[in-house]
């Protein structure tokens, strides 16, 4: 295998594909905000999703949320600036103050207990107005309250929802099919509704593609099964790697991160005395020793693990023993992110997969699955691809950060 | 050793003796509990903790003809040879005289009974007191001076528990550190290895349940020596939480199920935060051990090599602690 430069450093940003046009965009304050609108009928459950997924509220506290009665707009900020607005139950889209054209994405929330033929008229009728207005938005469907359901139930449920609005489409004068649809089986009782945001945010991601990319490229250059980027304030991913996604993975991989935020707080000491670390990662000294005579070419190549299958030896310029001499390299930059200690962690689970953690912005973490075998044969070869995984997220994040007006 | 311990309590809608009891040893979450159904008259169970020690637990049913009947008829079945007696409220109660009576009567016939036998009071479902933790407080000193008053001479342990945070765990980790006979001398170890591995603070939990049984810094074994006084939210940045072993306990447990999810187990851990880093590891067959170190300079890799070392000595001791 061929080691490659990680390409998002060089490559030009793609346009973010759906920027509503900066016209509908005059009369809002925020216009670099990515604008969620969350409609649904009363006691729909849209406030306690925010609640669980944007403020941590215990989902058994949801029951006590009084209604909402007056639209509230909410600052959210994961990889890219958004905002949220909760409008009451049954409000008609008729009395917000902007034009429907302002909103990048539009978040129906469906009960799944209720009748819900009056939800799906009163949705198809949204559609209707913004096919009129804003045919690119984004509207997603989350058909709320499955831990209501046993497995099978919800299940049916959830497909007859969306043949009905389906036929109504259909049905409909204007070719509503065409409009982009998305439904979510969501419960704030489990990952489910982390994972259906997280499809919602996704979408709005403009370096979508470059993320995946890095993903792809650490998870086969370093032997991973899976990796997610999380948002870990909001628990949503904001990239996976093109491995099938897997609902009980993503649940884990969110529980192991909520583990090791609650377990953070545990103990407190002050950090002045574990601050710059001058050596280099020291899983590394497990490596051979550094040959001092072979340069690194540049400081920007990550190492790949020989595939176990066909044993090759990796090629000449990326073997383990220029790993040490590129780190000391002084034609590193110096960024930050090398004089900062970041977290890592990892659990070992039986029989075979390890789980794996590393703090790669102070807001995006990496979390992968990894065979076992693996981790403890290259885990300093991981390491050190990871942080070269870090170093181009951080150079996305500042791209992104720098199109946010000042102050933010 | 088997120890007999009794879970009591009198409510007809369910105090939740039956979910604490399947939280604690049956790994099940907290969420799951809501489909249990009343327990009727006594459950027994025998519950394996540390290799050799088994509880032999009875899970009594709460309902007043149980209770009356355990009172009366069967009064010497349940209350002979008790090593344990947990006695359980609900702090929500409707009717607390009525529940204060039955408490009084059994107080009674277990210390008739079994001399010898340890007794914890829980006012448990915490969590449905509204307010923050000041009014959890506040509801549960009330409810301890009111019930101190029937106690009698000896002082009773109680402790305000909810299945929905660490409080379960705090509750029954005291419960079993009392059936374990060298707990100090496992601290003195734990004590003694802690320095060894440069550690802050070195904690035993039993393997299955994740209760904690022995820690680094106590002299006596008691665990809730030395515990710096609590302090404001964030006062302090040196203030060690008090309730952390509590809340690593729950933390594994949850973990662990969700792992089980995978169709994998639970096996290790290793965490290296910018000011600590913490190592899970099996201890012995019967226990794990967490390692706390602040200095940046110490790998994972050598507390790991460290524990492994420590085992054989630690598989010793624990022999003995069981009997």
């Amino acid at each position: 295998m061929r080691p490659r430069q990680m390409r998002p450093s060089t490559r030009p940003e793609p346009d973010p594909p759906r920027v509503p046009s900066a016209k509908s965009l005059a009369g809002s304050k925020d216009p670099h905000r990515r604008k969620i609108l969350v409609l649904g009928l009363r006691r729909a459950g849209k406030t306690a999703i925010q609640e669980v997924v944007f403020h941590g509220m215990s989902p058994r506290d949801t029951f006590f949320i009084e209604p909402t009665f007056r639209v509230s707009k909410e600052d959210v900020n994961t990889i890219i600036p958004l905002q949220l607005w909760d409008c009451p139950g049954g409000m008609p889209v008729e009395n917000l103050d902007v034009l429907l054209d302002a909103f990048s994405t539009l978040v129906f929330v469906i009960d799944i207990q209720d009748e819900y033929s009056h939800a799906i008229s009163k949705l198809v009728h949204l559609m209707a107005m913004v096919y009129t207005v804003h045919p690119l938005i984004n509207i997603e469907v989350f058909v709320h309250k499955a831990e209501s359901m046993s497995e099978d139930y919800k299940i049916d449920n959830f497909r007859q929802l969306q043949e009905r609005v389906y036929d109504e489409t259909i049905d409909h004068p204007l070719p509503l099919e065409n409009l982009q649809i998305t439904f979510h089986l969501t419960s704030v009782y489990d990952h489910t509704i982390y994972e259906a945001w997280s499809r919602v945010i996704q979408k709005l991601i403009p370096p979508l593609a470059a993320l995946e990319n890095l993903l792809n490229v650490l998870c086969s250059n370093s032997g991973l099964s899976k990796a997610f980027l999380f948002d870990i304030k909001t628990l949503t991913h904001v990239a996976a790697d093109e491995s099938p996604p897997d609902a009980t993975t993503y649940g884990l991989c969110c529980e192991y991160i909520q583990t090791l935020l609650q377990f953070s707080n545990l103990y407190k000491y002050p950090q002045s005395s574990r601050t710059h670390q001058p050596l280099p990662p020291p899983q590394l000294t497990s490596t051979h020793t550094p040959s001092s005579s072979i340069p690194a070419r540049k400081g920007t190549q990550p190492l790949s693990i020989p595939n176990s299958k066909t044993s090759r030896p990796p090629p000449a310029n990326s073997t383990h023993s220029s790993a040490p001499s590129t780190l000391s390299n002084t034609s590193v930059d110096l960024d930050p992110a090398d004089s900062r200690v970041w977290s890592t962690s990892s659990v070992r689970l039986k029989p075979q997969t390890t789980l794996a953690y590393w703090e790669i912005t102070n807001q995006l973490s990496l979390v992968a699955l990894i065979r076992s075998e693996t981790y403890e044969a290259s885990q300093g070869l991981i390491d050190y691809n990871v942080t070269f995984f870090r170093k181009a997220i951080h150079r996305i994040v500042d791209i992104e950060k720098a199109k946010w007006p000042s102050g933010d | 050793m088997k120890k007999k311990v009794l879970l009591m309590g009198n409510h007809d809608t369910g105090s939740g003796k039956t979910s604490m009891r399947s939280i604690i040893f049956s790994n099940n979450l907290a969420s799951a509990t809501s489909r249990f159904g009343a327990t009727i008259d006594v459950e027994m169970n025998h519950v394996r903790f540390l290799g050799s020690l088994v509880l032999n637990l009875w899970d009594c049913g709460g309902q007043e003809t149980f209770l009356d009947s355990y009172l009366a008829s069967q009064r010497n079945t349940i209350f002979r040879d008790v090593g344990v007696l947990i006695y359980v409220f609900d702090v929500e109660t409707r009717d607390f005289e009525r529940d204060i009576s039955y408490y009084i009567e059994c107080l009674d016939a277990c210390r008739k009974n079994s001399p010898e036998a340890d007794i914890f009071v829980l006012i448990h479902k915490m969590d449905l007191v509204t307010g923050g933790k000041r009014e959890r407080t506040r509801a549960f000193e009330l409810k301890k001076r009111e019930l101190d008053k029937y106690s009698g001479s000896t002082p009773i342990k109680m402790f305000g528990t909810s299945i929905w945070d660490e409080t379960l765990y705090k509750a029954w980790s005291r419960i079993v550190h009392t059936l374990i006979p060298n707990a100090p001398l496992l601290s003195s170890h734990l004590t003694s290895f802690a320095k060894i591995c440069s550690a802050i603070e070195i904690v035993l939990f039993e393997r299955t349940t994740f209760l904690i049984i022995a820690r680094s810094g106590t002299s006596t074994g008691d665990l809730d020596d030395v515990i710096p006084p609590e302090a404001g939210p964030d006062s302090d940045p040196n203030v060690i939480n008090p309730e952390r072993f509590e809340k690593v306990s729950q933390l594994i447990k949850a973990f662990k199920v969700s792992c089980s999810r995978m169709q994998e187990q639970f096996h290790s851990m290793e965490i290296r935060f910018p000011n600590y880093t913490a190592v899970l590891e099996l201890m012995t067959t019967n226990t794990y051990v967490m390692a706390i170190v602040a200095d940046p300079n110490v790998q994972t890799a050598t507390l790991r090599l460290n524990i492994r070392l420590a085992r054989e000595r630690f598989e010793e001791l624990q022999a003995g602690s069981a009997g």
